[in-house]
């Protein structure tokens, strides 16, 4: 329980430095939001849109004190402000309708990454030098090459050339969202490519992982024990070996769970898929100050969060965590 | 102007230029029709301009953050203006909400006549109340006017007649009034609070066509079936697809997915138009693109240096490696854009235009100071070589092609350059402080001249070295240019008008304060599967693309269905 506290406190503090961080950086980033935005006209807009933009966006020349100190008031009150890039939708709002489709599809992406990688480093790290071997080189092949590039060629060979699925968005312009069949069958359509494309490049870390933690745990001395006894090798592998060697990776699924709202930028970017990583991009390009806080903000808790899991899961699985050293 | 949009399909079309190859258009915009009485129910068109993202569902028109400004798409379908103005021929425009007006009293009375028989898509009449509560808005909301609009008041005198008065000849108000103004309805706008922060998802105006749906992804235009133009428009629905990445566009875009697109291919001979006997396009001249010399520091403030550098660029090399030989060369050293701006060339500038002669611009160097070393180098101010940057948005292919077109003209004359490739972030407040040598720049765009030498050249607008500046980021400071711009403000005749711009293209043919290059054009790709009547070269009733403002209600009602 101590231990929890300590951790608990570490948090605040964690917390603490990356809110302010999150409202130092966007201030700190070269260019200004209605420079930027008369700039996106390329001259179809007045000169005189300087003066209205700046009075619209309300960036007179407050203290950078002051705005830090209104910046914490608001967010005790759960005011996240109102975006540039989308004014005058509250960055609540932009958040909340970008959310959705980038937690359903990384995080559906990220879970099902896990458990085949998983499942296939148990299998792999206990059958040493069969033919499974093959899928370490070709799925780190995977996760080596460039993303973006990986990414084109399957939408070009899938969307383009075959035409078996969608090039591009989240649903089709007929769809209405809401929770009818037509929609969800457009979304699950528009979803496979790119979920595709994240499983096929981030299994090898999680095939890896497990192999290699496999590989040391099959030497301790209760697997010999086990196996002098006769238990089968399934049994071995899964019940015995595979619920230690697990530990480390079910850490860092955690932590990735944490980094699912941050969501995949470059896939986002590649599939125009409606997400938070396409939110967050528009708002860095257009040094959206209150939108790039709110998705600091909400990728900053997730974090925390999912460590704070991390921390309870070890805590609860490895007994060794509990005991004072 | 549109180099944006255009830089990043090279990008896209170079990833996906395999899909120009293979893939067969299956689809165009006519999806299965449902089951309705409107007419033309089976005419949908699908309208692409830039590749913007997903949006907030906002159509107040006032802000540029809002969807339908923000990405270009559906200017003037909903909220029309009073006028309508054509950038490929600015002297000719057309009565729209206002069927006549008058400037009298010294330019300072606008009187507006305004069509009869307009009625708001909600079904309440159209009157010069809605006129008068759309400029009072401006006036009483700063944060609005991004015209920058100023006038004393504005008072309805009848049903269908409008004052505006001003403290000043307010010819040069004109376009912003008449046509840069989206006209919102009284009974729904003097409601409003603060319309600053109004989220408009409900809009009612008199245009051709209403909001249908909205989704970020998506927002679907339907026909206005009570639209004052009688039996018009011809078209039942449009969808603007919000498209997040330049090569997914490209993508669609060469898939045949949209009907009319702000787009292009390295080869659009090639890649477009022989792939189908519907894909058109037309990229007529609506804009420049300029060497913006930085003229308040040493050297590029001496008239001999920019001169030379004028003399060593060739604008056709900038116009067949940077812009794929779409941007003709500019054919005027006075900058105006031509043919759209005939009719403001001064006689005595006619014949002037822009020539390469390296020997030329070596020896008016070395006359105005300067000296060559051993190894080519020019060597200026204290014995010093003379080395320039270079700045343009990394992101921007074309301009960073033209960058180096220009960066090896310079050297034959021993100027060092440095091109740097920014963020769009860096770049824009690299040039509203000051804190670059040379830029590549695009021109405001307005029926006038004087809307590209007001923001390019009017120093009331610039700042010094270190302040952000919201025009004239060249830092050209010119009692003379000046003299002119507020000649052209004050006058009340088109002579008077004219005098000030043949002062101004004087300026621009003997002082060179920027450095014009090529022309930039309006990138519009069109297919004529579902509907035709596009404008043409042989029928340009209006420019081509679906980005330019004022353009795409005035093309869309000019469209009839293809007779089958």
């Amino acid at each position: 329980m101590r231990y929890l506290i300590r951790r608990l406190g570490f948090y605040l503090v964690t917390a603490w430095a990356a809110i302010t961080l999150n409202f130092l950086i966007p201030r700190l980033m070269p260019g200004n939001p209605v420079e930027l935005l008369i700039s996106h006209f390329k001259g179809r807009i007045s000169p005189a849109a300087m003066k209205s933009l700046t009075i619209l966006f309300g960036l007179n020349h407050q203290s950078m004190l002051s705005q830090y100190w209104s910046y914490w008031d608001n967010l005790l009150h759960g005011n996240l402000g109102i975006s540039f890039t989308y004014f005058p939708t509250p960055v609540i709002q932009v958040i909340m309708s970008a959310l959705p489709w980038t937690a359903v599809l990384v995080g559906t992406s990220t879970i099902l990454s896990f458990i085949i990688g998983t499942v296939a480093g148990v299998l792999v790290g206990s059958r040493r030098g069969s033919w499974l071997e093959a899928s370490l080189p070709i799925s780190t092949f995977f996760s080596a090459i460039p993303y973006f590039w990986f990414a084109l060629v399957v939408l070009y060979l899938f969307a383009v050339v075959v035409q078996w699925l969608p090039l591009s968005g989240g649903y089709s312009s007929s769809d209405t969202i809401g929770w009818n069949t037509q929609f969800l069958l457009s979304a699950a359509d528009h979803a496979i490519l790119p979920a595709f494309t994240i499983i096929a490049s981030s299994i090898a870390g999680w095939l890896l992982g497990m192999r290699n933690m496999m590989i040391v745990t099959l030497n301790e001395d209760y697997i010999i024990l086990a196996e002098a006894k006769g238990l089968s090798k399934a049994r071995i592998s899964f019940v015995y070996a595979a619920r230690n060697a697990i530990l480390p990776s079910l850490a860092s699924f955690a932590l990735s769970l944490g980094f699912v709202v941050s969501g995949a930028i470059l896939v986002e970017i590649v599939f125009s898929y409606p997400g938070i990583g396409y939110v967050l991009f528009a708002a860095v390009n257009n040094s959206d100050y209150p939108l790039m806080q709110g998705v600091f903000l909400v990728i900053t808790l997730a974090v925390l969060f999912a460590n704070i899991l991390a921390d309870v899961f070890y805590v609860l699985l490895d007994p060794r965590t509990r005991q004072e050293g | 102007m549109f180099k944006r949009c255009r830089s990043i399909y090279v990008v896209g079309a170079a990833l996906l230029c395999g899909a120009c190859v293979l893939s067969v258009p299956t689809f165009g915009a006519a999806s299965a029709a449902t089951k309705t009485s409107t007419p033309y129910a089976n005419i949908n068109l699908t309208i692409s301009t830039n590749a913007f993202g997903p949006q907030a569902d906002n159509l107040n028109p006032f802000l540029p953050t809002s969807t339908d400004n923000a990405s270009d798409a559906n200017t003037d379908m909903i909220y029309e203006p009073l006028w309508q103005y054509d950038v490929v021929k600015p002297t000719i425009t057309y009565p729209w909400l206002a069927s006549a007006y008058s400037l009298t009293d010294n330019d300072q009375l606008l009187t507006l006549t305004l069509h009869k028989g307009v009625t708001w898509s909600d079904g309440k009449p159209f009157t010069s109340a809605d006129v008068v509560e759309t400029f009072s808005l401006l006036k009483n909301f700063p944060a609005l006017n991004t015209n920058g609009i100023t006038f004393t008041k504005v008072v309805a005198q009848g049903p269908l007649k409008v004052q505006m008065t001003f403290s000043r000849p307010s010819f040069a108000e004109l376009y912003y009034i008449l046509n840069q103004t989206p006209i919102v309805p009284a009974h729904i706008w003097s409601t409003i609070k603060n319309p600053a922060s109004y989220a408009d998802t409900d809009p009612i105006g008199t245009g051709p066509f209403v909001l249908k749906s909205f989704t970020p992804e998506y927002m679907v235009l339907a026909r206005n079936n009570h639209y004052w133009q009688p039996g018009l428009p011809k078209v039942n629905t449009i969808t603007y697809p919000a498209v997040g990445s330049a090569g997914a566009q490209n993508a669609a875009f060469n898939a045949g997915d949209y009907t009319w697109a702000s787009a292009t291919e390295p080869d659009m001979q090639r890649l477009y138009v022989a792939r189908s006997p519907y894909n058109k396009y037309w990229y007529p001249p609506v804009g420049i693109t300029a060497l913006l010399p930085n003229d308040a520091v040493y050297p590029l403030n001496i008239e001999a240096v920019r001169r030379a550098i004028s003399l060593v660029v060739s604008r056709k090399t900038v116009s067949t490696l940077g812009e794929w030989g779409y941007e003709p060369p500019i054919s005027t050293a006075t900058g105006l854009i031509l043919p759209n701006y005939q009719s403001f060339l001064a006689p005595q500038y006619a014949k002037t235009t822009y020539s390469t002669n390296v020997s030329e611009a070596r020896s008016l160097l070395k006359g105005a100071g300067f000296k060559f070393a051993a190894n080519g180098n020019l060597i200026g101010k204290g014995g010093k070589a003379i080395s320039l940057s270079l700045i343009d948005p990394s992101s921007w292919v074309d301009y960073m092609a033209d960058c180096s077109v220009v960066a090896a003209a310079l050297k034959t004359i021993g100027i060092g350059s440095s091109v740097q490739g920014l963020s769009v972030g860096t770049w824009t407040s690299d040039l509203a402080t000051g804190e670059f040598d040379l830029a590549l720049y695009y021109s405001n765009t307005g029926p006038q001249p004087y809307y590209i030498y007001n923001a390019w050249l009017n120093d009331s607008l610039t700042a010094s070295i270190g302040t952000a500046a919201g025009g004239d980021q060249g830092r050209w400071r010119d009692p003379a240019t000046q003299k002119y711009l507020n000649a052209y403000l004050n006058a009340t005749s088109n002579a008077q008008r004219n005098a000030a711009m043949y002062g101004i293209e004087g300026i621009m043919v003997n002082e060179l304060p920027v450095i014009p290059l090529v022309y930039s054009i309006d990138w519009g790709a069109y297919r004529t599967n579902v509907v035709t009547g596009w404008p043409t070269p042989q029928d340009p009733y209006s420019s081509a693309g679906p980005i330019e403002a004022a353009n795409q209600e005035f093309v869309i009602l000019h469209l009839h269905p293809v007779s089958k």
